[in-house]
């Protein structure tokens, strides 16, 4: 497993091309010239005609700065630094973020000017001017102050921190309403995200996923048949989230509106890195660390496990023998093997080397990064993760900055191992199992024994991931300007999984012929929107116009090819030498147009007005309703603003309201599903694989309504050093699509349409932002975000209709609503469960009502994080909460107590003899009492409080002494260490209660510690 | 400005349906693609025999032959299986009903095969007439089910849900047209040959219904509907065709190869047929002590088609997976044919002719000519022998009761002995619940509750 070839290229490249550049040392002000001459003119007319003149763009508190005050300005091709000096003199400073001017109150830096290069790496987020920082929406961008819809920002240097291997993995715990869950330890292991509760009843409730504009399918179908990655493996494990700048959640009918019938979930936008001029900058960074399984389950040791066995055979009144009791009879009693600590409790290392070189000047910027990363697994054996990439982006501009282009692009290669099976799976055997080793050091074969799974079945897969955009844009006139974005997203992996024959026992092998599972996996999107937008600035009014038009198209193929009957294991990997091949080729096929606009309106910066407007047409939906418009708008109020506040304002420095009302779509509804589509039947006659229709066709096939509303309040007290925010929305979901049940006559049982049903959610979202203390050698700022939620199904046309495929549904009760059994304890003269009937009597479980409500959505999730620097020491704690009922993975679904497979601890507390009040059956080991314990894993006891606060990211850094960058050319350098789910606080028995799985290797804790220097 | 709007909207609009044209499916075929070719509008009906081998409503333990042989007076039952409780104690309920739903599948699929092939151009002319004629055929073929199972049903002739999904039922006399109508039709454009699944090559194999298939069906229907000469002259068409058709041996005559076969079913993932699983492995029943009674002395049926250890139904003999195939699924026989002329003859005041086709099988069988004296006796003889040759068989004896309307009479009798008590709305099974639910216009069969 060596590095793949294109990474050490690249990095060698990229690593040749600083040591030639690195001598050149740019301006770090701005180089631009401009000419600006007039009498009477207000500050905000000079800002505009420099802005106008340049990419940068102003910032500032309109609260601090006069924008109105005028002044006679003679400038003719001067530096815009000496201009901005000039204009702002004595009273304001400026100060270069990006490509925005900050402008502040002179009087806040005068005391103790901070260099702008002190704490770049904390997020800005909670740093820096949070109202005035750039937001980045559907096709253009705001700043959370004049913003009308409800977008969160995440951006900074622990998103890859945080992220590991996969991007969303750095917005957990920090935006409120979203809810993002792994389902395993493994990268590439699918996500479940969702945005604001869940929108469909049986449809997808993905958000839509946007990486500079390409449309990114979050789910790689089918996990190129690995067992462990699933059949929704996660596609954003082949992004790499060092390459990500900033990640915006759009929730709100205001911000999601503009997406149309794909918005209705949410929308996230994912924008990488750019250069910015200035001096040429080399970055490297690495780092080495190692995970391990953060939390071990109480298990049953060897006595307690043989105490049980014999027990259950004592209760059943069955003897032992050699057929059902090899664990009591024919192994060592006394043996003893921590299937955990074997299985995975094993050190996953991790290996991780950036390096990025950027710079430019006003009229072309250039980024060029490459990075490795190898990662084990805390299996055991030699799996993991290997990859490399490299991320490039190029802008340029005429020399009048009228036309701009961009380019951006990613490759993206990887090479993962891993097991066929997840080892998780193995932890409950026997614990006095035989040896997995002979004395001579060969697999023992005699049992069934978890090493097999090192021979076999092993799976490999080479993943690939190009990502590419380019951006032109022409100034038509002041303030008209054409632009066009194309995206182009290519996808592909490959995959072979071995069973060798030498997974079977060496005497047996004669018979045995080996087998080999290939899959490959191409996913194509493209993309091209062109959009033309206007800018009209008069006064106190400011008039955006946007207009524009997207042609898109997503192409997915599946093949899997099989090959049985190989007679060797060394030729296994070639399908020439298999007996037999069969395999199956799906795909799916998306295209989709539409056309968009947009209006904002800011009069007098307190009064804000936005409507957007969709009209879009989807290859997913039925000939008669192919196209849709959706609409949205937004209004806000900023009251602090108005004259009689004026003098609230050194308290209450920021006042906002903002509404918005809109309509979005949702189309994750599957390809091709209005279709009246012929599939195979599943075998031959007369030697030929026959059709049949496998649908019906229905022409008003329609997406998926959402109606979002959303009431918000924002406030900044004290200079906006104490930041609050709440948002209160109700999403009305209804046109639903679902498998509605048809008379038989028809030929088919049910038929895809759409269901009057209506869903709603409802809730609450808060934010509260700080910068406690500020002073020059403490600084401690942090944000608590929390999210309520509730989910209700408000109308649903016949409850007498059952959905195929689905849990009940009940008017006026949450979808995640199950009705299950009330246990009673175990009955004390026979051992066995008892549950609560009707008159809530204890009977058995076949007499048992279902009426107690369990419900596994969260009451409250959210995350506090905070940020420190002491000094040259900053550290980033990121807290996770979530308060919800999960399922009890103690219960065994398929081996009660007593059976040939170890058990919980908690087991100990079963019934023993008569009389005894417990709520554990008696061990057992045949058939008799599996009724009463399926019934006792669907009952209340099935369900526990699987609430957690965990530490799911801490940063500490060091920054290097000033004197020693100096002397080595360096800045902002530094040591650090990183932990991920360093430790988590939650009275959950099983191993995860994130996860909630017995079978799943748990998100593990990761720590790592590196150096990142920049030159 | 202006012009930029207007022309970036005319490029929209202009083009946006063949932008969203996303092209076929890789994985399958839709129905606007699969009748423009040979191979898979042959497909299609390959399809159907397919799931016809596979789904059970014609074979195995929720078949029509071993349902319609409980509800009647063929079996005594072992097993305390609920639905076979129900059917044999002929007290169904509205719950759980099969055969319908999967009956109504084949309907759909031959009406979508029907339009398709209509509408279809590029097909090769002769085998868009055999598939034609095969998906009528089929359709006829599972309406003559419907309707002899559960009365008055919905006729469905389309495939759009939205006019199916409401309909009413449809008289029977309306139902039994369409039924010959089919028959006529696909008697003419089915080839006399059996066909491989090409539709081009002929085969020994008679897994595809022919031109026979459908006038046998057709003889059988008008036997039903008293049509005597239509039915003559149907039966006498295979009767006659004795280069292909003939009488063959008592134990040769369910083999894959067998010269009485008119239309078999191929097993599909098996090598033996369905009812051999059920009547031979899983045994479920034995044929019943009031219909062992009607064996006439030295009948060679008794012997050869009951089971030599117990007295189940061994029509089929093959049960071993480890064999290659020797058994086909009869579902037309010559031997039917020659019972149908038989009848018929006599209704036509040809005594002689009866008693002739009725000594075919007679003989095959190593009995004697009856004795008989009027015509009356004579009808109960070949209503007799329809009995003892064509018992376990798609529920011959259960239609031919209520055809012949002795039902009631027979089975207050035999429904007493099955442990259950007759009432005459019981001939006819009730229509699923839950199509009373999902579709308002449907009404139940007289006598059920709900």
């Amino acid at each position: 497993m060596g590095m793949p070839k294109p990474a050490i290229f690249c990095i060698l490249l990229l690593l040749l091309h600083t040591c030639c550049l690195y001598q050149v040392k740019g301006q770090v002000y701005p180089r631009d010239k401009v000419t600006i001459v007039g009498r009477q003119l207000t500050l905000i007319d000079i800002f505009s005609s420099i802005e106008k003149q340049t990419h940068y763009y102003f910032s500032y508190n309109p609260s601090e700065v006069d924008i109105r005050r005028t002044l006679d300005v003679r400038f003719r091709k001067a530096a815009l630094s000496d201009v901005l000096n000039a204009i702002l003199k004595g009273a304001y400073a400026w100060k270069l973020d990006d490509r925005s001017i900050n402008v502040e109150k002179a009087a806040l830096l005068m005391g103790a000017p901070r260099q702008p290069l002190d704490m770049p790496d904390t997020p800005t987020l909670i740093m820096g001017k949070v109202l005035d920082e750039t937001v980045i929406i559907g096709y253009g961008t705001t700043t959370q102050r004049f913003n009308t819809g409800n977008v969160t920002t995440v951006k900074g240097d622990f998103i890859a921190g945080q992220s590991g291997t996969n991007v969303l993995m750095a917005l957990q715990g920090r935006v409120p309403g979203m809810l993002i869950t792994q389902t395993g330890g493994v990268s590439g292991m699918a996500m479940k995200v969702q945005i604001r509760g869940q929108n469909s009843l049986v449809n997808g409730t993905q958000p839509l996923f946007i990486i500079n504009g390409i449309p990114y399918n979050p789910i790689m179908t089918g996990g190129l048949g690995s067992q462990i990655w699933g059949d929704k493996a996660s596609a954003f494990n082949f992004v790499n989230p060092e390459d990500v700048e900033s990640i915006e959640v759009l929730k709100d009918a205001d911000a999601t509106a503009i997406y149309g019938s794909r918005g209705a979930n949410g929308v996230v936008l994912i924008t990488t890195r750019k250069g910015q001029p200035g001096k040429t900058q080399l970055t490297v960074n690495v780092s080495r660390g190692f995970g391990q399984t953060a939390r071990k389950v109480k298990l049953l040791n060897t006595p307690q496990y043989i105490a049980m066995r014999r027990e259950a055979f004592r209760n059943d009144g069955v003897t032992p023998t050699e057929r059902n009791a090899i664990d009591l009879l024919k192994w060592d009693t006394s043996r003893y093997t921590d299937w955990q600590k074997e299985l995975i409790g094993g050190t996953a290392s991790l290996t991780n080397v950036q390096a990025s070189v950027s710079g430019g000047n006003k009229s072309m910027q250039y980024l060029l990064s490459g990075y490795y990363r190898k990662e084990g697994t805390v299996f055991p054996g030699n799996f993991g993760d290997n990859r490399g990439g490299v991320h490039f982006s190029t802008s340029g501009a005429s020399a009048d900055q009228r036309f701009k282009a961009t380019f951006t692009g990613s490759f993206m290669a990887d090479k993962t191992t891993l097991p066929g099976l997840d080892f998780t799976s193995k932890i409950m055997l026997p614990p006095n199992a035989p040896t997995a080793y002979l004395e001579d050091g060969s697999l023992n074969y005699a049992w069934l024994n978890p090493y097999i799974g090192l021979v076999g079945p092993l799976f490999d897969a080479h993943v690939k991931n190009v990502l590419g955009n380019a951006g032109l844009q022409y100034r038509l006139l002041p303030g008209l300007v054409l632009k066009t974005t194309m995206g182009y997203n290519w996808l592909t992996g490959k995959s072979q999984t071995i069973l060798p024959i030498a997974m079977y026992a060496p005497p047996t092998r004669n018979t045995r012929t080996g087998s080999l599972h290939q899959y490959e996996y191409e996913a194509i999107s493209r993309i091209i929107e062109p959009q033309l937008s206007y800018v009209y600035q008069q006064r106190a009014l400011r008039l955006e116009l946007l207009l524009g038009g997207t042609i898109q198209g997503y192409n997915e193929t599946r093949e899997n090819i099989n090959g049985d009957g190989f007679k060797d294991d060394l030729l296994i990997r070639n399908i020439a030498y298999a007996d037999s091949v069969y395999g199956k080729t799906e795909g799916a096929a998306y295209r989709y147009v539409a056309l968009f606009g947009r209006t904002g309106l800011n009069w007098k910066n307190r009064y804000l007005l936005n409507i957007s407007l969709r009209r879009d047409g989807s290859s997913r939906f039925g000939p008669r309703k192919q196209f849709a418009t959706f609409a949205a708008v937004g209004a806000g109020w900023i009251f602090s603003e108005e004259p009689f506040l004026c003098h609230l304002r050194k308290v209450l420095s920021f006042g906002k309201l903002r509404l918005s009302y809109g309509t979005t779509g949702n189309d994750q509804i599957g390809d091709y599903q209005y279709l009246d589509q012929y599939s195979d039947v599943s075998g031959s006659y007369q030697g030929v694989v026959g059709l049949q229709p496998s649908r019906l066709f229905n022409a008003d096939f329609a997406w998926e309504l959402t109606q979002k509303s959303e009431a918000g309040l924002e406030l900044g007290f004290l200079n906006d050093k104490i930041l609050f925010s709440a948002s209160h929305f109700i999403y009305r979901s209804s046109n639903q699509l679902v498998a509605y049940p048809l008379p038989d006559i028809t030929g088919a049982g049910s038929i895809i349409g759409n269901l009057s049903a209506v869903i709603r959610n409802t809730g609450w979202e808060f934010v509260l932002s700080t910068k406690q203390i500020r002073k020059d050698q403490f600084e401690w700022a942090s944000s608590f975000n929390i999210s309520f939620g509730r989910n209700k199904l408000v109308q649903y046309p016949d409850p007498t209709i059952a959905i195929p495929g689905t849990s009940r549904y009940v008017e006026g009760k949450p979808l995640s609503q199950l009705y299950v059994a009330t246990s009673m304890g175990v009955d004390p003269a026979t051992g066995a469960y008892l549950f609560a009937d009707a008159d809530r009597h204890p009977v058995p479980a076949e007499k048992a009502a279902e009426t107690q409500s369990v419900n596994s959505y969260p009451v409250f999730f959210g995350g506090w994080q905070n940020s420190l620097r002491l000094g040259r020491f900053q550290l980033e704690v990121l807290l996770q909460f979530t308060k919800q009922m999960g399922i009890n993975t103690t219960f065994d679904p398929s081996f009660m107590p007593g059976y040939q497979q170890n058990q919980y601890a908690v087991v100990l507390s079963r019934w023993q003899r008569q009389g005894d009040m417990t709520d554990r059956q008696r061990y057992t080991q045949n058939g008799t009492l599996r009724e009463g314990y399926k019934k006792a894993i669907q009952s209340d006891l099935g369900y526990e409080d699987a609430s957690f606060i965990r530490c799911r990211y801490m940063e500490a850094a060091w920054l290097l002494p000033e004197k020693m960058q100096g002397r080595l050319h360096l800045h902002d350098s530094r040591l650090y260490i990183q932990a991920q789910n360093l430790f988590t606080l939650t009275n959950y028995k099983g191993l995860n209660p994130e996860t909630q799985s017995r079978t799943a290797i748990p998100p593990l804790r990761v720590l790592s510690a590196g150096l990142k220097i920049s030159l | 400005m202006r012009y930029t709007i207007l022309f970036i909207c005319l490029l929209f609009c202009g083009s946006c349906r063949k932008l969203l044209d996303p092209g076929d499916p890789i994985d399958g075929a839709t129905s606007g693609t699969v009748y423009q070719s040979d191979v898979t509008a042959a497909a299609v009906l390959t399809g159907l025999f397919y799931n016809m081998s596979n789904e059970g409503a014609f074979m195995g333990g929720e078949g029509i032959s071993y349902l319609c042989g409980l509800s009647a007076d063929e079996f005594l039952l072992l097993q305390e299986d609920e639905l076979a409780l129900s059917m044999y104690k002929n007290q169904l309920t509205p719950g759980n009903i099969p055969v319908w739903a999967l009956l109504y599948k084949y309907i759909y699929q031959a009406n979508a095969a029907i339009e398709g092939l209509t509408a279809a151009t590029r097909l090769t002319p002769a085998i868009r007439q055999q598939l034609t004629g095969e998906a009528k055929f089929i359709r006829a073929f599972c309406y003559f089910y419907l309707v002899n199972l559960f009365d008055e049903v919905p006729l469905v002739t389309g495939t759009d849900y939205k006019v199916n999904a409401n309909m009413h039922r449809t008289p029977v006399v309306k139902v039994y047209e369409l039924i010959i109508k089919d028959l006529e039709d696909a008697a003419s454009l089915l080839r006399t040959d059996y066909l491989q699944a090409d539709i081009v090559s002929v085969t020994a194999d008679r897994v595809r219904p022919n031109k026979w298939a459908a006038t046998a069906l057709l003889a059988r229907v008008q036997l039903y509907r008293n049509n005597w000469q239509a039915a003559i002259t149907a039966a006498s068409a295979l009767i006659d065709n004795k280069a292909v058709y003939d009488m063959v041996p008592l134990s040769n005559v369910f083999l894959k190869d067998s010269k009485e076969a008119i239309w078999q079913l191929q097993p599909v993932n098996s090598t033996f047929t369905g009812d051999a699983s059920l009547f031979i492995q899983q045994r479920p029943v034995l044929a019943a002590p009031v219909f062992l009674q009607t064996f006439e002395k030295d009948d060679l049926r008794k012997q050869n088609w009951l089971g030599k250890d117990a007295d189940y139904p061994y029509k089929y003999k093959a049960a071993d997976p480890d064999k290659p195939v020797t058994e086909y699924l009869m579902v037309l026989r010559l031997s039917e044919q020659y019972l149908i002329r038989a009848e018929a003859r006599l209704h036509t005041a040809d005594k002689t002719g009866a008693l002739e086709d009725l000594m075919v099988v007679r003989r095959r069988a190593g009995l004697p000519a009856p004795k008989v004296n009027g015509t009356g006796q004579l009808d109960e003889v070949i209503q007799h022998e329809r009995q003892v040759e064509l018992f376990s068989e798609w529920g011959h004896r259960w239609l031919d009761l209520k055809r012949i309307h002795t039902v009631n009479t027979v089975m207050k009798a035999a429904t007493a002995t099955k442990g259950g008590d007759w009432k005459a709305y019981q001939q006819w099974f009730p229509i699923p619940r839950s199509e009373l639910l999902l579709n308002p216009n449907l009404t139940q069969n007289e006598g059920y509750q709900e």
